[in-house]
């Protein structure tokens, strides 16, 4: 594992309509970490996670993927180096489910459904079994489920296979279940990948992540193991609810729960 | 056949005369002196006409077209004449058994409307398609600088087909240029002479004896065809040759009006005629005098207070071909009957 | 490719393929079809002839002016046009991510006529494509600046499209209405198109910027591909949202700019043919546009066919024909259309 970060964030801030929406968050992630991102509504999580995905600038600090700032970056180099997947996609996408998955081969050869390298087809025939969205691969993508879609996105993420992949909340249309499959389908994608993952559902979070930032009002609140950051009195505090954590009855990792 | 012209003639009436208005300006007034119209310079019309002309043998003539391009003409057994008054000029030097097409504006002599009727008809001139011409075979078709569009006169060229197009004429000087060019394109030069020198005794006649008029009434023209389609006439219209022939004011042309306009009430007040003349097809397809005056403008006119109105057949009285000095004659008569015709 | 993941793979094989056949039956019938009668055997031995591959007897003269003098132009400029203008409204319909978007209705179309007209004013065809290509590019930003307000309400942009269009549309009327009419084509021939001017000329001239543009197109159907997954997961996936419509609308303002020079705004055709392939060929741009190409020229040589003989020998604006044609299919389509859960 190297130890060059994949991700480094330096004092980010952004502003919109005068409210401060991030202020001075800075974090780096190394290759091969699950770094979960959690906080309150509103905390400013999906507006880091867009900082970082380059669809929004921040106006203070700088923000560099594999090394290089975000802002030097055309949008098909920001494709090869990280994947995203963003809080709302589009549900009426009238291809096939193979098709969508494709996309995330994109950046690297084109949306190509009649390409014939063997190695893209694996790649992405993988990635549909792996998110276990093989079987609907004929089916058009508009008439899934919002868990199937959600699933076969998953499953775009994986087939894109770049070093860094930033994920807002994947999870959200998923059961408990499928939940649970997805994020530990996600949490060991590729050995070297560095996953940025919005989550709401902090037990989740702290089971697959290996670091968690905590964010409140745009500021970075606690960052570390899920452990160290998930302690009552933060928790409650950033969140405005009386939370409590306990150990895992089962699990090895803390269980937040609301009092 | 017949209903398909029905559909389309009020529409292409409207661009036919819009047309009209357009080609004014490359008139005869240029080439000719109204001043110096008698017979003897008839004559010289006549050999100026024929400069634009070389004998090529083989009974072959070659014509600059009013569009300046030469065509050589040599058979001339199957005529198509894409203008009402070029057929009428043809079917008077005796070349009417030649004519195997006409175009929708051909109301005279009978048998040449006959043709329309037939289907033997190109459609409007104004509307021309190459097919609808090469599907007669034709040796030569005329038509003058209203024909459109000129893509459609370039393909029938690109056939092999020879096109003359000549100069509109709008003035009554501009009636022997014409016949007398119809007559060198189709070689019957000798008989256009003859034509074209009586038509102008006639149209002289008719204004000597205008000149006499002690009167110059206002009249203006209206053109109608349903009632939809009713245009006041002003300058640069061949009618304001034929009023203005006959010792009268064009009351279209001294309010304004330039070419066709679409008949606004307004403009009809302002223009204050004293006599109106109106086509006779036209006037019946509306529904008579009683329709018109139901237009409003038109009963507020001295001309509708005195009930003074003239009704021509459009082609008599407009065409400026052979019938034009009797036409003319009949006008003055019409408008001032103190001279005893 | 053979595989799961297509279920449109033998749809389109059998649609593309009824399309291809149609678009032959189409062509054969407009070249022995029309105004002059040409006998089918007499159309091939023409082809044959001309394409140097000898016959047995030659065919008139008269058949190759009529058939390879103005039918088989003809029959090209209305496939070319057909597919232009089809393939345009695919890749915009994909680039503004709304099925309703079409270059005429958004008024890409009007906006190209007026730099035709002048271009014609100026002089010939090919100062009236390039004119159209100008003014086509240009309207093609004014689109791209009411597609900015799109996110808001995606009818919002047809709505001030529709708009823009009428707005443009009416600026023509004054550019033909204010230049030399025997030069500039009348407003109806640039509001409701036609292929009666259509030449060899013309057809090489649109050519060279209908096939570049076109190949342009085909090169982007995988980007084009990847805005039907949002805009946002496109720029997601390495798509220079902004940039890649920028040169597009730049190609579809030069194809149907230079069709709008060559034949004036033909509508539904853009709005239409995309419409009808989609459920045939399915989503993806490279078949979508595909089909569209085959199917574009199909409709447009086919209304030609019925303008040129609905009432001959007059011959209707096809403009006139692609909407009677194209509104009911078009409505019935809206009216089908369902939101797929």
């Amino acid at each position: 594992m190297s130890s060059d970060p994949t991700v480094s964030v330096l004092g980010v801030g952004l502003d919109a309509g005068g409210c401060t929406i991030l202020d001075d968050v800075g974090f780096e992630a190394v290759a091969g970490e699950f770094v979960g991102i959690i906080g309150p509504n509103g905390a400013g999580k999906s507006t880091l996670l867009s900082v970082l995905g380059g669809s929004l600038r921040a106006v203070r600090g700088k923000v560099a993927l594999m090394g290089k700032s975000v802002r030097d970056m055309t949008p098909l180099e920001q494709a090869m180096v990280r994947s995203y997947l963003g809080a709302s996609p589009p549900t009426d996408v009238p291809f096939p489910v193979r098709s969508v998955v494709e996309a995330g081969r994109f950046p690297f050869t084109g949306i190509d459904h009649g390409n014939d390298e063997t190695n893209e087809e694996e790649m992405v025939e993988a990635a549909m079994s792996r998110a276990e969205v093989g079987h609907l691969a004929g089916r058009i993508y508009s008439t899934l489920s919002s868990g199937e879609q959600a699933r076969v996105l998953i499953a775009r993420v994986l087939a894109q296979a770049s070093p860094i992949a930033l994920l807002d909340e994947p999870t959200a249309a998923l059961d408990l279940a499928n939940a649970e499959r997805a994020l530990a389908v996600l949490s060991r994608a590729e050995d070297a990948t560095t996953v940025l993952c919005v989550l709401h559902d902090l037990n989740a979070a702290a089971y697959f992540c290996d670091r968690l930032l905590l964010l409140g009002e745009g500021r970075l609140v606690a960052s570390g193991p899920p452990a160290a950051v998930l302690q009552s009195d933060v928790l409650s505090e950033t969140y405005r609810q009386r939370l409590r954590v306990i150990e895992h009855p089962f699990r090895s990792c803390p269980l937040v729960l609301a009092e | 056949m017949r209903r398909a012209r029905n559909l389309a003639f009020p529409v292409a009436v409207a661009i036919l005369v819009a047309a009209c208005g357009s080609g004014d300006t490359v008139g005869s007034a240029t080439t000719s002196d109204p001043g110096t119209s008698t017979s003897t310079t008839t004559v010289e019309l006549t050999t100026t006409t024929i400069l634009s002309t070389t004998t090529t043998g083989d009974d072959e003539r070659a014509f600059t077209g009013a569009d300046g391009v030469e065509t050589i003409v040599g058979d001339t057994s199957r005529i198509v004449s894409l203008n009402g008054d070029i057929t009428e000029i043809v079917y008077e030097l005796g070349l009417g058994e030649s004519v195997v097409a006409v175009d929708v504006t051909t109301t005279y002599p009978e048998e040449a409307a006959a043709m329309n009727e037939a289907g033997e008809t190109v459609g409007f001139a104004q509307q021309l398609t190459a097919e609808a011409v090469l599907r007669f075979e034709p040796t030569l078709v005329i038509g003058d600088t209203q024909v459109a569009p000129t893509e459609a006169i370039d393909q029938i060229r690109q056939a092999g087909v020879p096109v003359v197009i000549i100069e509109t004429q709008t003035t009554l000087d501009g009636v022997e240029t014409k016949i007398s060019q119809i007559a060198q394109i189709l070689g019957v030069s000798g008989e256009g002479m003859e034509l074209a020198e009586r038509v102008s005794a006639e149209i002289e006649a008719a204004t000597d004896l205008a000149s006499n008029a002690e009167a110059t009434p206002r009249v203006a023209y209206i053109y109608l065809r349903g009632p939809q389609v009713i245009f006041l006439f002003g300058a640069g219209m061949p009618t304001q040759a034929m009023i203005e022939g006959a010792h009268a004011i064009d009351a279209g042309a001294a309010a304004g009006v330039r070419g066709p306009a679409p008949l606004t009430p307004e403009a009809l007040v302002e223009a204050a005629p004293e006599v109106i003349i109106l086509p006779e097809a036209g006037l019946e397809a509306m529904g008579g005098i009683e329709a018109l005056e139901a237009i409003p403008g038109v009963s507020n006119t001295p001309a509708a207070e005195s009930d003074t109105y003239l009704i021509y057949d459009e082609a008599y009285f407009f065409n400026l071909g052979p019938r034009a000095g009797q036409a003319l004659m009949e006008l003055i008569t019409d408008l001032h009957p103190d001279l005893g015709g | 490719m053979n595989r799961p993941g297509d279920p449109y793979r033998l749809r389109r094989r059998v649609g593309v393929g009824v399309v291809s056949v149609g678009l032959l039956v189409v062509a054969g019938a407009s070249l022995s079809m029309g105004a002059v009668d040409v006998e089918p055997g007499e159309v091939v031995s023409v082809l044959a002839h001309e394409l140097g591959l000898g016959s047995e007897t030659p065919p008139s003269d008269q058949a190759v002016a009529v058939v390879w003098g103005l039918r088989v132009p003809r029959v090209i400029m209305g496939a070319l046009v057909g597919s232009a203008l089809a393939i345009s409204g695919a890749a915009l319909q994909g680039l503004l991510r709304n099925d309703l978007a079409d270059p005429h209705l958004l008024g890409i179309g009007p906006g190209a006529a007026i730099g035709a007209a002048v271009g014609a004013a100026l002089g010939g065809v090919q100062a009236a494509i390039a004119g159209g290509v100008v003014t086509g590019v240009l309207t093609a930003f004014a689109v791209r600046r009411l597609a900015r307000a799109r996110t808001v309400d995606p009818n919002r942009l047809i709505l001030s499209g529709v708009a823009l269009g009428a707005t443009l549309s009416a600026w023509v009327g004054f550019v033909v209405f204010g230049s030399d009419r025997s030069v500039v084509p009348p407003i109806e021939f640039w509001l409701l198109g036609s292929f009666s001017g259509a030449t060899w000329r013309g057809v090489g001239t649109v050519s060279v910027f209908l096939i570049v543009g076109g190949a342009a197109l085909f090169g982007v159907t995988r980007t084009l591909d990847m805005l039907v997954l949002g805009h946002r997961e496109a720029s997601h996936l390495g798509v220079d949202v902004g940039l890649f419509t920028t040169i597009c609308l730049i190609v579809i303002g030069v194809v149907v700019g230079s069709t709008v020079g060559v034949a004036g705004v033909i509508v539904f055709v853009g709005l239409l043919i995309p419409q009808l392939m989609r459920p045939i060929t399915g989503p993806f741009h490279r078949h979508l546009m595909l089909g569209s190409l085959v199917a574009g020229a199909v409709f447009v040589v086919a209304s030609d066919l019925v303008a040129r003989l609905a009432i001959e020998p007059v011959e209707l604006p096809v403009g006139l024909v692609t909407s009677v044609l194209g509104g009911p299919m078009f409505l019935w389509i809206v009216s089908r259309r369902r939101r797929v859960v």
